[in-house]
């Protein structure tokens, strides 16, 4: 018997939704960090190794955000973790763009 | 226009499958040997860090002498047929990983099922290189014999004799066409046994779950001209896929993982530390936390990374005063990757907050060298220096205290992918170095 369209999307929305909400966690985590001045006045080390971070980061959740894209498209993917995996990149590359303007 | 079949479809991505790889070309066997081997190294990266690695056990080796991914196989040489048990998606990829960093690789897939939609099919001839069969039809093993010209060219084709995904654990029963086409073309025949990958990837559910993966060789067979050599075969290979698959699938340490703990425990590891550290303080440009790092990683809360860390302070501290004594004594020091305003604000800070002035390079980004040629610069003499230096190796004993206790927490994660790491983070350091020396390039 084979699995229905929910059963199939399910664990799939489920991962890409994790791994976007830990990005974004990672990204408010770093900017925090930075603004409240652990890292002194001058951060370059940290924002450039948090820039490093964040790009590898992008790289994995980029075609996340594009396959929770095309689930959209379907009926069965179109759940509200699907969503999050939408909306959650937006909110991380804007707390990366502060992060990186701290000393850019 | 008359819409187009499902059917039709298909039988237009078989073609156009066929017309890239066939005539099997010397271009075409080099195309799928760096393909191949680019999919081993994504598949094998996806499998160290979302999965829990993949141990190969040579054939007739003992399950516990099992070898990490990235060991050299043997594998027979000339033309190559592989047969493996099949329990989940993940077992072409595993196979992929193993195989595809030696051979040119092909996986025959059942055509109605991985080309019935555009996704399936970018994904079969992207990520997964198939050869398209169509299982349920009388066409099935011309469709196989296809494929004769590629084994002859010394592309290996693995095959799935069971037909599907096994639920219940068993092997099924083998169909013959992989057996018939190694007769046909005279090539090996090479059981191997995937364990494992039933939990990494279920067939019911689940998407990657942390598990470790095995694949166990057997061993090699020739097919003889006749049908009963065809059916002796593919006993053959199904008594050894039974006996290999009671294997419990193991985790191993990767390759990468087992060299930098063997050398931090050897003298090259504490004797690289120490130069690095040492040559930060004058010409090298990369920081002395990089082996320590790496190093206290791999030992995690051990007494070997308190010796790591001192060392890595003395190296840094003893490459500052050899810099410092150079500049009093008007040696020229060659210090590449520095920037005119990096000297102008180490001076400034040496000049007036000198206590402050090393913890400020804790994080600005402007290198030691640069503070310890400024401090040779100022005539500040050498009790003074060592008095600054505090946050110096404040710096390095935090790195390497929490190095080790992300290593002893985070070690069964890093084991399998630590090399991976590794590389990444050398591949990704010119992109930190660059961007310090960008800051540094505008007057701030």
């Amino acid at each position: 018997m084979s699995n229905s369209a929910e059963q199939r999307f399910a664990p799939i929305a489920k991962i890409l939704f994790k791994a976007q909400l830990f990005f974004a966690v990672f990204a408010a985590v770093q900017l925090t960090l930075v603004k409240v001045g652990v890292f002194g006045a001058v951060p370059v080390i940290p924002v450039a190794f948090f820039t490093c971070a964040n790009l590898l980061c992008l790289v994995v959740t980029a075609p996340m955000f594009l396959f929770a894209a095309v689930l959209m498209t379907r009926k069965a993917g179109r759940t509200l973790a699907t969503l999050a995996t939408l909306v959650l990149p937006v909110v991380s590359v804007a707390l990366v763009w502060q992060v990186w303007k701290v000393c850019f | 226009m008359p819409a187009v079949t499902a059917t039709q479809n298909i039988e237009r991505a078989i073609g156009a499958i066929r017309r890239r790889y066939l005539p099997a070309t010397r271009g075409v066997y080099r195309f799928l040997a760096v393909f191949s081997w680019f999919r081993a190294k994504l598949f094998g990266l996806a499998f160290a860090v979302l999965g829990q690695g993949i141990t190969i056990t040579p054939a007739s080796a003992r399950p516990t002498d099992a070898l990490p991914l990235g060991s050299r196989l043997e594998l027979p040489a000339g033309p190559l047929i592989v047969v493996a048990n099949h329990r989940s998606h993940a077992d072409s990829a595993a196979l992929l990983t193993a195989i595809g960093r030696q051979r040119p690789v092909l996986v025959v897939a059942d055509a109605e099922y991985w080309l019935a939609s555009p996704i399936g099919e970018l994904l079969s001839r992207t990520l997964v290189g198939v050869w398209p069969i169509r299982r349920d039809s009388e066409v099935a093993y011309n469709d196989l014999s296809a494929a004769a010209e590629l084994v002859r060219a010394g592309v290996v084709l693995v095959l799935f004799p069971e037909g599907t995904r096994t639920r219940d654990g068993k092997l099924g029963r083998l169909r013959s066409g992989a057996f018939r086409l190694a007769q046909e073309t005279g090539a090996a025949v090479l059981p191997i046994a995937i364990t494992g990958t039933e939990k990494a990837m279920p067939v019911n559910g689940g998407f990657i779950n942390r598990a470790p993966v095995s694949l166990g060789l057997g061993e090699a067979l020739q097919v003889g001209p006749n049908q009963d050599d065809v059916d002796f075969a593919r006993i053959q290979t199904a008594s050894q896929l039974t006996l290999l698959t009671r294997n419990e699938p193991v985790q191993l340490p990767g390759i990468g993982w087992k060299r930098v703990r063997r050398a931090a425990y050897g003298w090259v590891g504490p004797l690289v530390v120490f130069l690095w550290a040492f040559g930060e303080g004058n010409v090298w440009p990369l920081i002395a936390e990089m082996p320590l790092l790496l190093m206290v990683g791999a030992v995690g809360l051990r007494w070997r990374t308190l010796w790591l860390i001192t060392l890595s302070a003395a190296g840094s501290v003893l490459g500052v005063i050899f810099t410092w004594y150079l500049t009093v004594h008007g040696t020229p020091v060659w210090e590449p990757f520095t920037t005119h305003n990096m000297y102008v604000e180490a001076h400034r800070q040496l000049a007036t907050n000198l206590n402050g002035a090393f913890a400020n390079q804790m994080w600005n980004g402007i290198p030691v060298k640069v503070y310890a040629h400024e401090a040779g610069t100022l005539g500040l003499d050498l009790p003074t220096l060592l008095s600054a230096l505090g946050p110096r190796i404040t710096r390095i004993a935090l790195v390497g205290g929490l190095g080790a206790l992300g290593g002893q927490i985070m070690g069964r994660w890093l084991k399998p992918c630590l090399g991976t790491i590794q590389l990444v983070s050398l591949a990704l350091f010119p992109l930190g170095l660059a961007m310090s020396i960008a800051y540094w390039s505008v007057n701030r």
